[in-house]
């Protein structure tokens, strides 16, 4: 048996928000002989914080909580599944200075990391309709994905059905409509690693198929943003000479979609998430 | 014409306006303050091929507008010079519009919103930077006495301390037995990037469009020569030209931040040298300030800047 003192880790933080996607982290890592070390999003900048080193152009980062130090390796795995505002400072800039920490160990962490945050990586950085303009159509003239049609203030009156963007309404104030032409059923794409796999949302009565270039608009999404797990929301959509045939409307970060199919039992689902995490947990690829 | 947006009476602003002015550019100004009042951006992006002309809009004044096609570049000091303005919700909407528009148009941006927050975080920028070839300095971020005294004294003299995030701070340079003594029992060490001190001479190089490097060295004994006057000292500001593979690396740490407007903070070892990974790259400032060493050094940024946003697409 592996001494445990010398086992990598699988570090979490936030994991009590997904209990079934923890569960089998826990299980692919138990299998892996990764050691587990969970980082409630309470404690995450708290009680537990980061620290980073750059010697000789090398980068150590690490983890200072109840447990003591704890150094993150290239051989231990990182996955942040969600964070949430620091606590308040005693100042706005010690606030600046604690956020700011926090990100340098998001970038810079050596370890193996299940999308990485950080100020480099887009996906933590923009808008979600942003990157849906910027990153599709994809360049390739046989992409099948599309972004919504986009319109940034008073909606149009164009006899379209308009929907207002939630989270820049939330957050900014600014007003940003969508519209989809002549939308099918509301579906789920579930992009996890290198797979890909489609959910209704509404009834049908036949499960949707994926088709393949589909699958390959999606990989080529999630590699784009920089996801390695990356759930959009889609419809089947536009008009009959359009070229693409699909149109992504929202973007996932946070494994949301895959803890409800967890949680009603899907074979494929779980079957999915497991392959990507023995691999991932196996693999020393993404180690910086 | 170049789009320029930002408070009329910031300094950067004024100055690069003066400059477009006196150069008879033809150029479109929205004043900060009037965003979300007398002026509005207008923006569609349709379904359809990516590329230049899916993004359409204007630029609403009360009785006018400017259609985007006719904006070959965009310059944006939004957010720079202290401007008090009350934050209504339409405010509000347009400032996120123009952070919008400095993300989605088409053709030149200096800077792109999400490509200036790399500067929020130093070491974030470092991963860059040691990417672009160049070196950073030993540092350590954190908030932990356990970390900082074995790093201090490992250290060649005693470290510099200066923020982590883009906060301005006054850097300095400290002994690890001060720090220790200045602490407050009890309490954990705020957070804090030290580093060792680099010996070499400060030079500034601001690389525009990922292509043209404009460099001025800045010879003072101050440990920081933006502010030499703190420490009773003089900063003599000179052009100056890097050595191909630095200025290479250079370019290369900007298309890699996606910054079209880059002030990068470089040393020059003593004795000089052209390979990259001698120079230590302390930051990317990702808004500079670069009028100070446009008049001091003689460089023509704001040219360069300028033709750089006249350049239209494809061009």
């Amino acid at each position: 048996m592996q001494n445990p003192a010398c086992m990598p880790h699988l570090v979490l933080v936030g994991p009590e928000s997904f209990p079934f996607v923890r569960d089998v982290l826990r299980a692919e890592a138990w299998r892996a002989g990764l050691r587990v070390v969970e980082v409630s999003m309470r404690d995450w900048g708290s009680s537990v914080t980061p620290w980073v080193e750059v010697v000789g152009g090398r980068f150590r980062a690490g983890l200072l909580g109840p447990w003591g130090d704890l150094e993150l390796r290239p051989e231990d795995v990182f996955w942040c599944i969600a964070e949430g505002p620091l606590p308040p400072a005693e100042s706005d800039y010690l606030d600046s200075e604690h956020e700011a920490l926090r990100e340098a160990f998001h970038t810079c962490c050596p370890a193996r990391v299940i999308n990485r945050r950080g100020l480099l990586q887009p996906l933590w950085t923009t808008a979600m309709w942003r990157m849906l303009a910027q990153k599709l159509p994809s360049p390739e003239t046989d992409s099948v994905l599309a972004p919504p049609h986009f319109h940034l203030g008073a909606p149009p009156e164009d006899g379209q059905r308009w929907t207002r963007w939630p989270e820049e309404a939330e957050t900014s104030m600014g007003q940003v409509w969508w519209t989809v032409p002549e939308p099918g059923p509301l579906r789920q794409a579930l992009v996890v690693g290198s797979h890909v796999t489609l959910w209704p949302l509404e009834f049908e009565e036949e499960p949707p198929t994926l088709p393949l270039a589909l699958e390959r608009d999606l990989t080529r999404l999630a590699t784009a943003c920089g996801a390695d797990v990356l759930e959009v929301l889609l419809v089947p959509s536009g008009t009959p000479d359009a070229s693409a045939r699909w149109t992504a409307i929202q973007l996932g970060t946070s494994p949301e979609g895959l803890e409800r199919l967890l949680a009603q039992e899907e074979t494929v689902a779980l079957a999915q998430v497991e392959r990507f995490l023995r691999e991932r947990l196996a693999s020393q690829e993404d180690a910086r | 014409m170049i789009l320029v947006m930002g408070p009329v009476d910031e300094l950067l602003t004024a100055f690069f306006l003066k400059h477009l002015t006196d150069t008879k550019r033809e150029y479109l100004f929205v004043d900060e303050r009037h965003l979300g009042s007398e002026v509005r951006l207008e923006l569609d992006l349709p379904q359809g091929p990516s590329g230049p002309g899916r993004l359409r809009g204007a630029v609403r004044f009360p009785t006018w507008r400017v259609g985007l096609e006719e904006i070959s570049g965009i310059y944006s000091r939004l957010g720079t010079g202290n401007v008090e303005q009350q934050r209504t919700p339409e405010v509000r909407a347009e400032q996120a519009h123009a952070a919008a528009l400095l993300d989605l148009f088409p053709g030149p941006v200096a800077n792109r919103a999400t490509a200036m927050l790399s500067n929020g975080s130093k070491p974030c920028q470092y991963a860059a930077i040691l990417a672009a070839g160049l070196r950073v300095p030993d540092t350590l971020v954190g908030s932990t006495w356990e970390r900082w005294e074995p790093f201090a004294k490992a250290l060649d003299g005693d470290p510099v301390i200066k923020s982590v995030s883009d906060e301005r701070s006054l850097v300095k340079q400290v002994s690890w037995e001060a720090t220790r003594a200045s602490a407050r029992p009890g309490q954990p060490l705020a957070p804090h990037q030290f580093q060792q001190r680099i010996q070499g001479t400060n030079i500034r190089a601001h690389v525009v469009g990922a292509r043209h490097v404009l460099a001025c060295r800045a010879e003072t004994q101050a440990l920081d020569y933006r502010h030499p006057d703190l420490t009773g000292h003089t900063v003599n500001l000179c052009a100056t030209e890097l050595p191909e593979p630095v200025a290479e690396a250079c370019r290369r740490l900007s298309r890699a931040l996606g910054v079209d407007l880059a002030g990068i903070d470089l040393i020059e070892p003593p004795g000089g040298s052209s390979r990259p990974e001698d120079w230590v790259c302390l930051e990317v400032n990702t808004c500079p300030g670069f009028m100070w060493f446009e008049q001091h050094a003689g460089l023509p940024i704001a040219r360069v800047l300028a033709d750089f946003l006249s350049t239209s697409l494809g061009s």
